[in-house]
């Protein structure tokens, strides 16, 4: 019995220590949720306006096409409750912050939190390299090894000297560029609207609460909160249910009136062609800097 | 709580130490493996813990008043029947009503009558199908007098409740297992070691076969009108690889996690896809089900006596049970017809016995033939799966028809890697197809030495963390 406990437990311990070697490289591969946490302990103090939201933004809004300290801290999937989170963990540091731009999509009043779907891995991100203590240091999202497909992922792009996908220098999604586009982007449309469509409306309720929360945080603290919802192709916005559209809509008029916010609807804008899409509901990189000037035109017309 | 989850991680080797250091003696042993295998399933719906609770209460009480009753044969037949309608009653009740309910509505809809049947938002409890069959098996046995039932009535929740088998199989009889939690149990260091291996292997199959697999299998399946005909066959090769690595893999880590407890459960799988034709085929899927239908229903019925047209009414039977048994669906079911079209012509030419013995035996590989009649079961197989894994039956024909109708033979552009970890598995199941699973190693060539077999654990471990695919519950959890 002995023999066997020793035995198993030595396995176990060499076993371990190779994975928590691999934990402690892929942890310290530079990433753009690292990358942004660094920026905004250096620089949050010069900052005017801030980008937050999903990959909407994330890929959609090009800061240097945009006003002089401007950042992106949009990342993919992020919710308003994230938004809210980094709001309030880097406010200390933003002494000039005037403008946050958030952008209101389809599915942003009907999505889960994505800790409960399959997409939970993204709040490791938040966890390890934006110090945002939402789960607890024993739960998984501490580890990146608890989600093991992206773990070994990043682990076999650093055995073969890749570096992991970047953002810019101001936060902005680089990699959706006209030759990484697929060539059924068009058709593909269909399977998104697909996803973003809810199947029941359980999760709106929840969702517009933490987008209130968002422009309350925002009015506290004199801050002018700007929603945007950000172009789409014809293929994507063709087949979007009318009635969960229309709910998004009339939640956001709701919004604008009881915080006094502005919005800015893109949604089904003609001035955007298929280059500028990089599939049914996301900019190219042109798109973002086309998107990023009209809408940089538009704020100083107010 | 999965078998390759974190959670399981801690609980096994937990409670590995309670069972041998804290727990002196049979009964204290027997207690702890209740308690630990209701939290066992208690981690999926605490709720459904009051379904197996009543269950085994039930096939005790049966098991008792049977053999007070033991002399009074229409009373036995009774208290029998009564546990059977009660057990089948839970199991139709929340496995099969919404199906019934709904199959029996459109069927008075095609009539001309307008019924609107109320279906029931029921949750289907994890592993019912299984733990009823054991608990049948244990009734019936005792009512044929095949087992004495027993007084331990601790001993009794663990065989029904046994953790490592509890939520998908193996399906234990009273006989096998039994009889174990009434025995001491001494701690077999070869015997756990060889449980550990087979958990290592279980893990491997699981996480690196079935789970990346499936990955590719989704997309193929999901959006199947996109891809040409070679795609699709090659996502139902997949999926073949895939449902296998995924059940033969979960039987591996139950029979490996038993025996570090000095308990032995029966073998589930015997490379299948090794059969020569659909009658070894089923001899080596799901022994413990295809088994329990073989003894229960099959030979009840009258088996393999009487005429042909009898024998195959049977055998028809059975493999409709059997698909039905799987789950609430019209797919299961044509999966059995299906099966049992490929079985009858077997059976008709008094074929279904001519292999029993493993493929090339005494020889590294195969012959030409033999080649030839696994590919073909395969592929017949792999036809099978199509109807098992489609939404519905349109469109498991739609996709079989695709496959004929615009085949173009391609590199696949999906599930490479996965066809890779496939490839590698059969190859090592067919180098050890003698053994109970392929690490079973110790006595082979270079790996008679400690450092070289740990050096290919290890190997495998990390391999198999690093290279898992994304993580998917067990496919016969649903079951």
């Amino acid at each position: 019995m002995k023999r066997f406990v020793t035995y198993t437990l030595l396995f176990m311990l060499l076993a371990g220590s190779t994975l928590g070697v691999g934990e402690y490289i892929v942890r310290n591969m530079p990433n753009s949720y690292s990358y942004k946490h660094r920026w905004m302990l250096d620089n949050a103090s010069q900052l005017e306006y801030l980008i937050l939201g999903s990959s909407h933004t994330y890929y959609g809004f090009l800061p240097s096409a945009f006003f002089d300290n401007s950042f992106n801290l949009a990342n993919v999937s992020q919710n308003p409750e994230y938004d809210l989170l980094l709001l309030k963990k880097y406010l200390p540091l933003c002494k000039r912050l005037h403008t946050v731009v958030i952008p209101v999509s389809y599915f942003t009043f009907f999505d889960k939190p994505f800790e409960q779907g399959s997409e939970w891995h993204f709040a490791i991100n938040y966890k390890l390299y934006m110090g945002v203590d939402k789960h607890s240091n024993l739960s998984k999202y501490n580890f990146e090894i608890s989600n093991r497909p992206v773990y070994s992922g990043k682990l076999l792009s650093f055995l073969k000297g890749k570096e992991l996908p970047m953002c810019d220098t101001l936060g902005f999604g680089v990699g959706y560029t006209i030759d990484d586009k697929a060539s059924t982007w068009k058709y593909d449309a269909q399977y998104i609207v697909k996803r973003h469509t809810a199947v029941n409306w359980d999760e709106f309720d929840g969702n517009l609460d933490n987008l209130r929360k968002v422009a309350q945080f925002c009015k506290e603290n004199d801050l002018r909160l700007i929603l945007v919802t950000t172009p789409t192709a014809e293929s994507y916005y063709t087949l979007l249910d009318k009635a969960q559209l229309e709910k998004t809509y009339s939640a956001i008029t709701g919004l604008c009136n009881d915080y006094s916010l502005n919005y800015y609807n893109y949604m089904t804008d003609i001035r955007f062609n298929d280059d500028d899409f990089h599939d049914g509901d996301h900019l190219s990189d042109i798109g973002a800097q086309k998107f990023t000037t009209i809408l940089k035109e538009d704020f100083s017309k107010e | 709580m999965q078998f390759n989850s974190i959670e399981y991680l801690i609980f096994l080797p937990t409670l590995f130490l309670l069972y041998w250091f804290v727990c002196k003696g049979r009964k204290a042993q027997n207690i702890l493996i209740v308690a630990a295998s209701y939290f066992f399933y208690a981690s999926w719906n605490p709720r459904c813990l009051i379904l197996i609770a009543t269950t085994t209460l039930c096939s005790y009480i049966s098991a008792q008043l049977l053999h007070r009753y033991e002399s009074k044969k229409t009373l036995s037949r009774i208290i029998t029947a009564s546990n059977i309608i009660l057990n089948l009653g839970i199991l139709g009740v929340f496995k099969y009503f919404n199906f019934f309910a709904d199959s029996f509505a459109r069927l008075l809809n095609t009539f001309g009558f307008n019924v609107d049947w109320v279906t029931l938002d029921i949750l289907l409890p994890v592993g019912i199908s299984f733990y009823t069959f054991q608990a049948l098996s244990y009734t019936i046995d005792v009512y044929k007098g095949k087992i004495t039932a027993t007084k331990d009535i601790v001993a009794f929740f663990a065989y029904i409740s046994f953790f490592p088998q509890l939520v998908a199989g193996p399906i234990e009889r009273a006989t096998n297992l039994l009889p174990q939690f009434l025995q001491p149990r001494r701690f077999d260091y070869a015997s756990a070691v060889d449980g550990m291996r087979q958990i290592l292997w279980g893990l491997a199959k699981k996480m690196l076969v079935a789970d990346n697999c499936a990955m590719a299998v989704d997309a193929i399946f999901r959006d199947y009108r996109m891809f040409d005909g070679s795609m699709l066959l090659f996502g139902a090769i997949l999926f073949a690889f895939q449902i296998y690595g995924d059940f033969s893999g979960y039987s591996d880590i139950a029979i490996g996690s038993s025996r570090l407890f000095g308990i032995n459960l029966m073998q589930n799988f015997r490379l299948p896809y090794f059969s020569r034709d659909i009658a070894e085929f089923w001899r080596r899927w799901h022994i413990s089900l295809t088994t329990w239908f073989r003894d229960y229903i099959y030979i009840p019925l009258g088996g393999s006596r009487g005429t042909k047209a009898i024998v195959i009414r049977n055998t028809l039977i059975v493999f409709l049970v059997s698909g039905l048994w799987h789950g609430a669906n019209l797919t299961f079911v044509c999966w059995g017809l299906y099966h049992v079209l490929l079985f009858i012509p077997l059976l008709l030419l008094n074929r279904n016995r001519r292999y029993t013995n493993t493929v090339a035996e005494n020889r590294l590989l195969p012959t030409a033939k033999e080649v030839l009649q696994m590919l073909t079961t395969f592929l017949l197989v792999v036809f099978g799966w199509i109807i098992f894994r489609a939404e519905s039956i349109g469109k498991a024909f739609d996709y079989i028809g695709r496959i004929f109708t615009d085949f173009h033979p391609s590199m696949p552009t999906l599930g490479r890697r996965a066809i890779l970890l496939a490839t590698l598995s059969v190859i090592a199941e067919w180098l050890q197809r003698h053994k109970q699973h392929p690490l079973q190693i110790e006595h082979k060539g270079v790996f008679r030495y400690r450092a070289v077999r740990w050096a290919l654990y290890y190997i495998l471990f990390i391999a198999t963390i690093l290279l898992a695919g994304s993580n998917t519950e067990f496919i016969y959890f649903q079951f």
